[in-house]
Order: C-alpha cells, then sequence, then structure tokens
C-alpha cells in the first residue's frame, strides 16, 4: 500500500467561510473601539494618577505631622535644661520660701557614706589645703553641721 | 460596501507610505484604517487556522489590531510593517490557546478535543475527507509547531520570514517543520 505524503496533497482551504460582509465591518468595528480606548485611557490615565500620587501624598502628609511634632518636641526644653536656666539665687530663694532647714536638707545627705567618698579621693587641691583641725572644727560649728558628722 | 470587483482592484498604500501617514497626528486615523484593510484577510486566516472557530478568530483578530494601534510608537521600522503585525497576531493566538488550555485543565478536559469538536462546525469538507484528516492530525502538534507549520505549508512562507514573525532561528524553523511533516504522515498513514 502507497505510504502518504504530505506533498503528494493538494493544498486546500477548508474552513468555512466567514460572515458576508465581515470584512467590510471589521477596519470600523475595531477604530470604534480603538477610539473608546482613547476616550478610556483619558479619564483612565486621571483615575490612574490618582491612585498612584494618593500613597506619595499620604506620605508627605505623615512626614509634615510627624515634623511639626519632632519640631515641638526640639522646642519644649528637657528638664535638664530647664534647670540649667534657673539661677542659682531662683533655687536659694526656692529653698528659702520652702522652709527647710539645713537638717531637713542633711537628713537626705548619707553623711557617713560621703565622708567615706571624701578620705577616697585624692583632690590636690584638698590634699594641698593644709587645714587645720581646728580650722575644720570652727567650720563645723559654724555651719552646725557638728552633731551629724561626728 | 464594496462589490467584489472594487474590491480587487482596491488599491492599499504601500507599507512605507502607511508607516509615514501613521507618524502623523491628523493621518493616523485614516492611515489606520488602511492598514486594517489591507492586512485583516491574512491575519485573520493566519489566526482563523490556528483557533478554528470563527467567533474566536474574530476576537484575536480585533485584539490584534487594537495591540497594534496601542503599539504603534514602538514600532521601530527594524521589521517590516507586515512582519511586525504578524508577528503580534502569532502572540496573541498562542496566548489564546494557552488560556483555553489553562480554563480546560481546570474543567479536567482537553482543549485538544474541544478544537476538533470545533473543527467539524467549521469545515466544509466531509469528515472522511483527507483534508480533514489532516486538520485533526494538525490539532495533535504543539501549538508552536502547528503554527510554524501552517506558515511554511499553507501560507508557502520564506523561512527567513517565519524566523522574523517568531524570533526563532532558520535552523530550529526547518527542523521543527521537518518533525511536523513526519509526524503527520505517520498519523495519517496508520489510520
Amino acid at each position: 500500500m502507497k505510504k502518504f505524503r504530505l506533498e503528494d496533497l493538494e493544498k486546500r482551504q477548508v474552513f468555512n467561510k466567514p460572515p458576508a460582509g465581515y470584512f467590510d465591518r471589521l477596519p470600523g468595528i475595531i477604530q470604534a473601539k480603538t477610539a473608546h480606548q482613547a476616550g478610556k485611557t483619558g479619564r483612565w490615565a486621571s483615575w490612574v494618577w490618582a491612585l498612584r500620587l494618593a500613597p506619595v501624598a499620604a506620605m508627605l502628609v505623615i512626614i509634615a505631622l510627624y515634623s511639626g511634632m519632632f519640631q515641638q518636641q526640639l522646642d519644649d526644653p528637657g528638664f535638664e535644661e530647664i534647670l540649667s536656666q534657673v539661677t542659682s539665687e531662683e533655687i536659694i530663694l526656692y529653698l528659702e520660701e520652702l522652709d527647710i532647714s539645713n537638717d531637713e536638707i542633711l537628713e537626705e545627705v548619707d553623711l557617713k557614706a560621703l565622708s567615706l567618698e571624701l578620705e577616697q579621693m585624692h583632690d590636690p587641691l584638698m590634699d594641698n589645703l593644709e587645714i587645720q583641725d581646728e580650722s575644720l572644727i570652727q567650720l563645723y560649728e559654724d555651719f552646725d553641721l557638728q552633731d551629724g558628722l561626728l | 460596501m464594496l462589490s467584489k470587483e472594487a474590491k480587487a482592484t482596491e488599491r492599499y498604500l504601500e507599507d512605507q507610505e502607511l508607516i509615514e501617514k501613521l507618524a502623523g497626528d491628523d493621518t493616523r486615523n485614516f492611515a489606520f484604517n488602511q492598514l486594517v484593510r489591507k492586512y485583516q484577510e491574512r491575519i485573520y486566516w493566519h489566526v482563523r487556522k490556528m483557533v478554528i472557530d470563527h467567533d474566536d478568530a474574530d476576537d484575536v483578530v480585533q485584539e490584534v489590531f487594537i495591540k497594534v494601534w496601542k503599539n504603534l510608537h514602538r514600532f521601530r521600522q527594524d521589521s517590516q510593517l507586515y512582519t511586525w503585525i504578524y508577528r503580534i497576531a502569532t502572540n496573541e493566538c498562542l496566548n489564546f490557546l494557552k488560556k483555553k488550555r489553562r480554563v480546560s485543565l481546570l474543567s479536567l478536559s482537553d482543549y485538544q478535543d474541544v478544537l476538533i469538536s470545533k473543527l467539524d462546525l467549521a469545515v466544509q469538507v466531509d469528515g472522511d475527507m483527507i483534508e480533514m484528516k489532516l486538520q485533526k492530525a494538525l490539532l495533535k502538534l504543539p501549538d508552536k509547531q502547528r503554527m510554524v507549520f501552517n506558515m511554511k505549508y499553507f501560507d508557502d512562507m520564506k523561512y527567513q520570514d517565519i524566523a522574523a514573525i517568531t524570533e526563532t532561528s532558520v535552523g530550529s524553523l526547518k527542523a521543527s517543520y521537518h518533525h511536523a511533516v513526519k509526524k503527520i504522515e505517520e498519523i495519517l498513514n496508520h489510520d
């Protein structure tokens, strides 16, 4: 039996033809769609741009708010800064108003620990001061510190 | 509507003239209309041989020319206008079939069977005729190989032109076509 070969076959268009007038109508259909696409693109483009810019705008608002808050924080000085702006005279006046005695102040101070700390300190100024014991005792009496120290 | 005689003598703009008019804002729409009229039948049959059904071919052809319109600014004239349009049509066809096969897979059916059933309705020859058997045998080839076969066997295109359209080497195309022919002959001789 003879084998079939493709080159022996007559080439024929076997598909049904498209509907009558199809190729007359097709260009109009396509151009109507491309015109519609162009219109849609115009409106669509503005929407797309709005959507694209929205996160950017949101970020800018957040940055502005944060900057404003940060600046406000910067403008508010810290406790130490506030304190450094207060003069020594003002502090003394304040303490006098509070009517706190020297004893009450000293009650807050661990004199023994302070004394030990002072002894361990080797301050050349203090080492070379050559204060006599009598002078120290006089000093204690002047500030009425004798009971607390001894 | 043009008469048959008018259609036979309808003069289309040369590609270079089309390209020049497509570049102008005032002449673009007219040139595009001319482009569609010039190439619609060739593109239609190129697509129809692949998707079989007229309605599917109609959808794909419209998509092709819409894409041509949208991408006119990208046509760099490094290829022929016809090659460029044909390439868009080829890709649209293959993408269409890929999508259909994927959907078929979800419904656990084979899109090849769908194409065979469409073939029965789409051809004007008896099912026993050799041309019908050939079409059914072609459906057993991978889509891209079938497309190359169509362009070479039915459209008698040169390998260089097919290479430009499919962006495949001439050597690969020759090998692909040779294997397609052998496979089809085996199928037809087996039946």
